[in-house]
């Protein structure tokens, strides 16, 4: 039995001195966005009545659909607040963190035939799924600890050591439980591609069962590892148990993987793979036939996404309705600024449609970035020799993606409309939805732009896209609970999208940004016809 | 007429002078070897030639165009053999054929069925299931299966098994039956030896041998076994004679090829009784470049 596992430490350093960048890269990346946001929340509120103002306008059911439920009403504290606004989204992150930890160095690596040669050597036949899974545990203890004490160091009144640290825990189980879930989807599949796909969609259909159940159905949330980090209610009761069931499905998880790691042969999946077609659809004669063709799993993922994410938060728009008319604090709120509930909603509808808008931009983003993917395959210049101009194979990139970004907002902003008037009375018509979906184009663009000029001209720092979204994520999503400076915000291309219902149309902004992003992808083409494509 | 050039050519890669002013002249119809150790610049060179990477300085022509700025063009006569072939893992084997044979326009089914056959791909499997041999041989089908009038091959038969080693050379050899040019890259001497009408030999980003066989045998060694009635004893002091070694079945020793026939003259004056000549192999002639 000590035979299968013989190795295993000697694998934990060689995977740690592999990864000591990039691991360190997202555990201190995390760990340092979740402490820092604590300033920012806490110095907002001088009284507590400002922040039970607060605590009944984030009871608000398009808020608990994005976030998660909120406790502690009767005496609201910055600590209930923060946990509320911060842990199911750093819970995902370090989902997504242990996601792709575990693809790398067990399917990835497989697939590439580096497992093979690990193989090959004195080690056991679990050794490297026991060190992979060995170096996850140490990563989210550590991401636990530097994130308890980090918050616990800010001495805000309500947010002591012991909940800084269950805060932390929290999501370190959370990604545990999505490490060992991986580990099994990656024994079940024998590509990594769908491997990744399926824990994704798994951490996906995590956050969406819990925003159905936070809004309706609590048992939901309690089947789901990113509804049962908010159980354990930080900072309010400071509740162990879901800390102990995250744990537990991890175990049982993990014991899944290796049964399965035992029981299948290197380089094959428990689910063998089908054999394919002897000759090529017709649509496989040109570079786009390819594109299209290598993206259709993902394409339609994300069409899933939005659609699901449109759906969910149409939702909830009958909820909000329904929220503002049983409160009579929040009319009269309403009535004293001048404004109406009618005004509420649409500031929610905006703001769904802002978050909504960058979630379409990751897979133009990543359509963008498939160009470069291939070419350090070592697949363009196969292609390239057979006669196909560079300018026309970047352009079905640029092309493919720049279509996505219409389709997808188009689908996304349907869905939504389409749940919003069926559950709800008041809904504006399609026209002034679309509209509003409409206007974030422009942004994606901007990002579409810089993938391309990246592309183009250092297209080993294509990496900074993602930052780069990711930022404008955060700055929309910060952005709206803390007051940041106006230029932060503005660093983003999604701050200058006049927001509709809630704002007025303005087109200035919407023609800078295309006029931008035109240069930008301008600068892509030319400069990815200038420089030598990497091979192999 | 030339089909392919470069001139001077030179590729920097930052401060690394991969390619230090490299000459080369392919004619039309003949099969041109390019051989040289790993890391001599060979694949570099001939991805400046595809267009993939672009010349420093010098030039580099394909069909008397430029092959940077011409590339497509150039393209659409070329069919290029990676040395390594990476293939999307999604498709499979067939799939990918007929995506590059589509893309190169000018090709035939019955050609891909023919060829699929010889080399014996199953070509239902996607390809991450693939050994590098059968890689390989997919890169060779749509390759072969097109019509180019300049076939650039890098290292196509690393991976292959001697069947279809043999398959590859009828491939190379029905092709340039029917007047195309090929450039073959590799470190299979026999290979080169037996397909090859002329050779470069490239070392550290530089030419430094060029000619056919016979051209090249002429400036190295022939080495001879000799038994003679009487005993050789000034062998040593003649000219363009090495590494004497001598043994109960004869004498054995190598001898510059330019200076055979005054040898063989010297022989015949102590009686020759058994002679046996053997013209350098490739190898031999390789290997005399890098000892």
């Amino acid at each position: 039995m000590r035979g299968l596992y013989s190795g295993t430490l000697s694998l934990v350093r060689f995977i740690l001195r592999r990864d000591r960048v990039r691991l360190s890269a997202w555990v201190l990346g995390i760990a340092s966005f979740t402490v820092l946001c604590v300033p920012l929340l806490a110095d907002m509120f001088g009284t507590q009545e400002e922040l039970q103002g607060m605590a009944v306008l984030m009871q608000n059911p398009a808020l608990t659909a994005m976030v998660g439920p909120v406790y502690g009403l009767d005496n609201f504290t910055v600590g209930a607040m923060y946990t509320n606004s911060m842990l199911v989204l750093m819970a995902m992150l370090t989902g997504v963190m242990n996601i792709f930890f575990v693809t790398r160095h067990t399917r990835h690596d497989e697939e590439l035939g580096r497992l093979e040669m690990i193989k090959s050597l004195p080690v056991g036949c679990l050794s490297n799924l026991a060190a992979t899974m060995f170096v996850a545990v140490k990563s989210n203890i550590l991401l636990a600890l530097l994130i308890g004490f980090g918050i616990a160091a800010f001495g805000v009144e309500s947010m002591g050591l012991s909940g800084s640290l269950l805060f932390g825990t929290a999501m370190g189980a959370a990604g545990l439980v999505f490490a060992a879930a991986t580990a099994v989807f990656c024994q079940l599949c024998s590509n990594n591609r769908t491997a990744s796909g399926l824990s994704l969609a798994f951490l996906l259909g995590a956050y969406v069962l819990r925003a159905v159940g936070d809004v309706r159905a609590e048992t939901l949330s309690l089947i789901s590892p990113l509804g049962l980090v908010s159980r354990a209610q930080v900072y309010v009761e400071n509740y162990l148990w879901p800390v102990w069931i995250l744990l537990g499905a991890f175990a049982v998880f993990a014991v899944l993987a290796f049964i399965l790691a035992r029981a299948r042969d290197l380089g094959q999946g428990v689910i063998p793979a089908r054999p394919g077609a002897h000759h090529g659809g017709r649509t496989l004669s040109s570079p786009l036939g390819l594109a299209l063709r290598l993206c259709r799993s993902t394409l339609l993922a994300w069409v899933a996404v939005v659609v699901i994410f449109g759906v969910m938060y149409g939702s909830v728009i009958n909820e909000v309705d329904t929220f503002i008319e049983g409160s009579e604090m929040l009319q009269a709120m309403f009535t004293a600024g001048g404004g109406d509930s009618q005004s509420f909603t649409d500031q929610f509808v905006s703001l769904l449609m802002m978050i909504m808008a960058v979630v379409a931009a990751i897979p133009v983003v990543s359509l963008m970035l498939r160009i470069w993917g291939e070419e350090k395959q070592g697949y363009t210049e196969q292609i390239y020799s057979t006669g196909i101009s560079r300018i026309r194979l970047f352009g079905v990139y640029l092309g493919t993606a720049f279509a996505a970004s219409v389709v997808l907002q188009f689908l996304s902003i349907l869905s939504f409309w389409a749940t919003a008037s069926i559950t709800s009375d008041t809904t504006p018509s399609f026209g002034v939805y679309l509209q509003a979906a409409m206007n974030y184009l422009p942004a994606m663009w901007a990002l579409l732009g810089l993938t391309a000029a990246l592309v183009g001209i250092a297209p080993s720092k294509t990496a900074i896209s993602y930052g780069y979204l990711g930022f404008s994520f955060f700055a929309v999503y910060v952005g709206t609970l803390a007051d940041l400076p106006d230029w932060v915000l503005g660093l983003s291309p999604f701050y200058h999208i006049p927001r509709l219902p809630e704002e007025e149309q303005a087109w200035a902004p919407l023609a800078v940004l295309t006029g931008l992003s035109a240069l930008l992808m301008a600068l892509g083409f030319i400069s990815y016809r200038r420089r030598d494509l990497r091979s192999g | 007429m030339i089909i392919a050039s470069t001139d001077n050519l030179i590729k920097r890669f930052g401060k690394f002078e991969a390619l230090k002013g490299i000459n080369l002249a392919l004619h039309e119809g003949e099969v041109f070897g390019f051989i040289g150790p790993n890391g001599a610049g060979k694949s570099t060179a001939i991805r400046v030639l595809l267009g993939i990477l672009q010349a420093s300085e010098g030039t580099a022509q394909i069909f008397g165009k430029d092959a940077w700025k011409d590339a497509v063009e150039i393209h659409k006569r070329v069919a290029y053999v990676p040395g390594d072939v990476s293939l999307w893992p999604n498709l499979t084997g067939g799939e990918i054929i007929d995506l590059f044979t589509r893309l190169r326009k000018k090709s035939g089914q019955t050609r891909r069925a023919q060829l699929i056959k010889q080399f014996d791909l199953d070509t239902s499997k996607k390809c991450r299931t693939y050994s590098k041999g059968n890689r390989q041989k997919v890169a060779l089908v749509s390759a072969f299966a097109s019509e180019a009038d300049l076939y650039i091959l890098d290292e196509p038969t690393s991976g292959l098994d001697p069947l279809m080693e043999q398959v590859f050379r009828q491939c190379v050899q029905e092709v340039k039956a029917q007047g195309k040019t090929v450039l073959l890259s590799s470190h299979i001497l026999q290979e080169v030896e037996q397909l090859c009408d002329r050779v470069s030999i490239i070392r550290q980003g530089e030419i430094i041998e060029t000619g056919t066989l016979q051209e090249l045998r002429h400036l190295t060694r022939t080495s001879i076994t000799v038994q003679t009635e009487r005993p050789l004893e000034e062998l040593g002091t003649q000219a363009g004679v090495h590494d004497i070694l001598t043994e109960a079945e004869g004498t054995m020793f190598s001898v510059d090829t330019k200076l055979l026939g005054q040898t063989i003259e010297y022989l015949g004056q102590h009686g020759i009784v058994a002679l046996e000549c053997t013209p350098p192999t490739l190898e031999q002639l390789f290997m005399r470049h890098y000892e």
